[in-house]
């Protein structure tokens, strides 16, 4: 009824204001009715909407990362290769360095697409004494690093407002060389993962997709399950890219959070001369807690503690870089099979965050 | 690139403040309390939602605090202790006809800046306390020339009220440099 | 020779004031109401003193579904600005006409994590703008496109 009769109320109203509006301040826009922009047409042809590549309360996007990992003391067993016996030793600790970018370099509501890289150092101290270390996997790894350098690209396509696809390539350097001399360029890991997904509301977002990757170490082909979602009402929310990770989400506020879950971490490690056809398949299950929070500004903390769980550490001969799954080959054995315990790990890092 | 400059020049502006802390005390500073008055205005009708009203403000550095004369220079900080808002008697308007109020200071070389805010409205008749940011430092706008102070009703519902004015009260702290 | 000086003058002042009247129009095509692409808001650009503010005027959910109350600005870093509604929120502030088609000087502010961007808006055509949120440098951000929407005529 109110509605009704508004239009006439306003007749009135603006035939008596008249002189009052003449006086307005031009820079100063005038009011109006609010109830007004609940329908509004395009002005033009309306803009086609697009899934966003995030959900409402997702933790920030790292765009460049620094960190230190360190994981504390384990033993390592070295199995029998060639003519040398199995050997166990102690490792005091593996630590190093991570650093890590991911920078969009087209980034619109149509697209986003990223190019990123990291440089992984892995330090191996052993408590042993380097003279009582016969075996040659034991010997590199204390005499040189692991070291990872990398590229990487995340390409995010919306097709529609609800669909979307997404797809990371990333091609890896792994191995115990030291940079700058790095390895032939015929022993780099190419990992792929393609997801389709559909984000139903700001929510919540899920996909499936299928990955080429060497999380397990070796090269394997999974399939992948994409899971984010944030409660509306309640702190709590989930951010799952299985196989790869999956984490509880707890918000104490937009610039603090605490996630609780796992990690699979890995990759394959080719060995310098004279051991150039081996690569270690190294794969770690890490179970951790994780807490993020604001520093100042757009720079974040990033504080880990956790259980690493070895799932493999062994050796495959790899001849001239050319990997096989055991997905087609189920029983070619391995070169070496090592066995490390399992010990607790943390990770310190400090982000520039796109929240 | 002007932009740019601008957060640079923050970012200097912090890294000086940040230098004067540690060397504490080279610059010592006084702090006096004074209370500004600012007659905000706006011309109906008004629909319901927020509605502005605005004043422009012409900074006279000797009029601020009573008996003291500094320049502009000599602001290291402003700050607010209390913000309120009333409503003229003559205007027929009374605070419960507002779900919310905000108040905010803009000036042509100085980012828009939030001082306080009442939401929700809960009292009656025509004065309401409003709660002020903390850590908003208004300095910068006292070495204007003029600014603007801008502060929103929102109307709970449609007025036919051919002016509403609203008288802003603030009780702020400007420290000086001796 | 007077008369010389003062003419140049009269027609530089002329010419000073025309360009100065023309970026004004040109930066005013800025003012009016804006859809950002998630359509999850409407945004009124206006023009307060010589820059361009613009507030939330609509939102698709209004309640916040934690608290059941009208959304408010509770990510603001600022604890005693949380109670600030987000109607009427102005998330644009003070961008200044810089060049042609471009707006430049201004902020982003995203009430989904309480964080202020630097921000430029580019004019594509006089109905869409690239709104571009950056992190310091311009490289790292994001651009949005934005819809002109059509207000009803006015009833003068």
């Amino acid at each position: 009824m109110q509605k009704r009769i508004r239009p006439l109320l306003w007749a009135l109203l603006v035939c008596a204001a008249l002189p009052l509006f003449s006086q307005e301040d031009s820079t100063y826009t005038e009011e109006e009715d609010y109830s007004i922009y609940d329908n509004l047409d395009y002005a033009d042809e309306g803009t086609k909407r697009f899934a966003s590549a995030k959900i409402s309360g997702i933790s920030p996007a790292r765009l460049i990362s620094v960190g230190y990992d360190y994981q504390a003391g384990y033993d390592i067993t070295a199995g029998a290769f060639d003519t040398y016996a199995a050997q166990t030793a102690r490792v005091n600790s593996t630590q190093g360095v991570r650093i890590g970018a991911n920078i969009p370099v087209i980034s619109k509501n149509s697209i986003i697409v990223q190019l990123g890289g990291q440089i992984w150092d892995m330090n191996y101290d052993f408590e042993d004494d380097p003279a009582t270390l016969n075996h040659p996997l034991l010997q590199t790894l204390q005499a040189n690093n692991l070291t990872t350098v990398g590229l990487n690209s995340t390409i995010f396509k919306p097709l529609n407002e609800t669909n979307f696809i997404l797809v990371q390539v990333s091609a890896d350097m792994n191995g115990d060389f030291s940079i700058p001399e790095f390895q032939e360029v015929n022993t780099i890991k190419n990992s792929v993962a393609a997801i389709w997904g559909k984000r139903p509301s700001d929510y919540k977002q899920w996909g499936i997709g299928i990955s080429r990757t060497f999380r397990a170490g070796e090269m394997n082909y999974v399939p992948i399950l994409l899971f984010n979602w944030t409660s509306p009402t309640t702190p709590w929310g989930t951010e799952i890219l299985f196989p790869a990770r999956g984490h509880v989400r707890y918000t104490f506020n937009r610039q603090n959070m605490a996630f609780f879950g796992f990690e699979l971490e890995g990759n394959s490690y080719k060995l310098a001369a004279p051991y150039n056809d081996l690569q270690i398949r190294r794969s770690e299950l890490r179970f951790r807690f994780m807490w993020q929070r604001q520093l100042v500004g757009f720079i974040w903390v990033a504080l880990e503690a956790g259980y690493r769980i070895n799932y493999s550490f062994n050796v495959d001969r790899v001849p001239g870089g050319k990997d096989f799954s055991r997905f087609f080959v189920l029983d070619d054995p391995f070169v070496m099979e090592n066995a490390l315990t399992n010990p607790l790990y943390f990770n310190l890092s400090f982000n520039l965050v796109s929240p | 690139m002007e932009g740019k400059k601008k957060i640079m020049r923050k970012v200097y502006i912090q890294l000086l403040l940040g230098v004067f802390v540690l060397l504490g005390a080279c610059t010592s500073t006084t702090p006096h309390q004074t209370t500004l008055t600012f007659t905000t205005s706006a011309d109906g009708p008004f629909f319901a939602g927020p509605n502005s009203l605005i004043s422009t403000y012409e900074v006279n550095l000797n009029e601020l605090v009573d008996g003291q004369q500094f320049t502009a220079d000599q602001i290291a900080k402003v700050s607010v202790n209390k913000v309120t808002a009333t409503i003229p008697r003559s205007d027929s308007s009374t605070v419960d006809n507002f779900l919310n109020a905000t108040l905010q200071f803009v000036a042509d070389d100085v980012p828009m800046t939030s001082i306080a805010v009442k939401n929700p409205i809960e009292a009656t008749g025509n004065s309401i306390a409003l709660d002020a940011s903390q850590e908003v430092d208004l300095a910068d706008f006292f070495k204007q020339n003029t600014f603007t102070v801008l502060f929103d009703w929102d109307f709970n519902e449609d007025s036919y009220a051919e002016s509403l004015g609203t008288i802003v009260e603030m009780e702020l702290t400007f420290e000086i440099k001796n | 020779m007077k008369n010389v000086l003062m003419s140049f003058f009269a027609v530089a002042a002329l010419i000073f004031s025309t360009t100065a009247f023309a970026q004004n129009e040109e930066g005013d095509r800025l003012i009016g109401v804006w859809e950002p692409s998630h359509g999850k808001a409407k945004v009124k650009i206006e023009k307060i003193g010589t820059k361009y503010y613009g507030k939330i005027v609509w939102l698709k959910e209004p309640i916040d579904p934690e608290t059941n109350q009208p959304k408010v600005d509770k990510n603001n870093p600022d604890e005693k600005m949380r109670s600030t509604p987000l109607r009427g929120y102005r998330i644009l502030k003070d961008f200044e006409y810089t060049d042609k088609d471009t707006w430049t000087e201004g902020t982003i502010y995203d009430p989904e994590n309480g964080s202020t961007y630097s921000c430029t808006i580019k004019m594509t055509d006089d109905n869409t703008l690239d709104i571009r949120g950056y992190i310091g440098v311009s490289a790292l951000g994001r651009t949005d496109v934005w819809k002109r929407l059509q207000m009803p005529k006015k009833k003068k």
